[in-house]
């Protein structure tokens, strides 16, 4: 139930941004995050982590919106580059373990949607 | 009633960063490495640190960071061994965070101090999330346990920087099936060195403390 504490480094960001916006706005009507595939977080979690966490605030009612990234590595035996299905790193081409990831384990705001 | 659309590109974890980073700059500064052992309930964490303190402290001199959820339990048994310990209680949380180890260290005679292990709440998903500011995250995985965990846990496996297969004196016991753990690993993490160690017989610390020697120096 990491999901809770994740929410509320959400909110510490995402409120740093939101204060920053000038002039302000009128409320928040959505925020959007990207969770890289190897990021274990269950998204029905983190859903009912934003509902408590923003009930009663002033992004109450703001919908959270997550967008998944799925992995990519590279073979540093062959230069394959391409989509890998984790747990495995392993290269499709050349089987040789240690696929080096350059996608998936992103975490981060990526939009906000202000009503003005 | 508009609305207007505003690209961020933020990290998420930022305010958790930020304590990471002071703990980083107070460790380089003191010159202490710190490790963040991280494995379920019951994998051996704290007997591999209550090993540890047989062995270690002729060579580096070390105290400990225990998180549990609750009770004072494991850092008495650190205590006993004569380490210097501080308790983190979580209290119901499922892993550490950086603020709380960050405080906790001030109150470590880091001056004296050559490592500083933080014993994770038990648990091999939440701790993995959070940098704490440590040098090395340690995967501890029993032989008591599956031996697939590397596949099933892949985050844990891919931030470590080692891995410990702990209770290697039960491996006769026990339908563990090693070479098939340690190639799951290497599919995992083909860089990741693996310790197999039995901290009740006192056996394969060595090569982990050799590893941790290598990496303060």
């Amino acid at each position: 139930m990491h999901e809770f504490s994740i929410c509320g480094l959400l909110l510490k960001a995402l409120t740093e941004e939101y204060d920053a916006i000038e002039p302000a706005p009128a409320g928040l009507k959505s925020v959007t995050i990207v969770i890289g595939e190897l990021h274990q977080i269950v998204p029905d979690y983190l859903q009912g982590a934003w509902a408590a966490l923003t009930a009663d605030t002033d992004y109450g009612g703001a919908e959270l919106i997550l967008e998944f990234q799925a992995s990519h590595g590279i073979c540093p035996a062959c230069d394959w580059t391409g989509t890998i299905s984790p747990p495995l790193f392993v290269c499709p081409t050349c089987k040789i373990p240690g696929v080096e990831l350059s996608a998936g384990k992103e975490l981060f705001i990526r939009k906000i949607e202000i009503k003005t | 009633m508009t609305t207007k659309e505003i690209k961020i590109y933020r990290d998420l974890m930022g305010a958790n960063e930020v304590w990471a980073a002071k703990t980083r700059v107070l460790l380089a500064q003191k010159r202490v490495l710190m490790i963040n052992l991280i494995g379920s309930p019951g994998a051996g964490k704290t007997s591999l640190l209550e090993g540890m303190g047989v062995q270690l402290d002729k060579k580096m001199k070390f105290a400990v960071l225990e998180g549990d959820v609750e009770t004072t339990r494991d850092a008495e048994r650190i205590r006993e061994i004569g380490v210097p310990v501080s308790q983190l209680l979580s209290g119901g949380a499922c892993h550490l965070e950086a603020k709380l180890v960050h405080y906790a260290l001030q109150d470590l005679d880091l001056e004296h101090l050559d490592l500083v292990v933080v014993e994770n709440v038990g648990n091999m998903v939440c701790p993995a999330e959070f940098d704490i500011g440590e040098h090395a995250k340690i995967a501890v995985l029993s032989v008591a346990e599956g031996d697939d965990k590397p596949l099933k846990y892949p985050l844990l496996f891919q931030q470590a920087k080692a891995a410990v297969l702990s209770k290697m004196d039960l491996l006769p016991y026990v339908p563990f099936d090693l070479p098939a753990c340690r190639k799951y690993i290497q599919q995992v993490n083909a860089k990741l060195p693996v310790f197999e160690v039995s901290a009740l017989q006192q056996e394969g610390l060595g090569g982990f403390m050799r590893w941790l020697c290598e990496l303060k120096s």
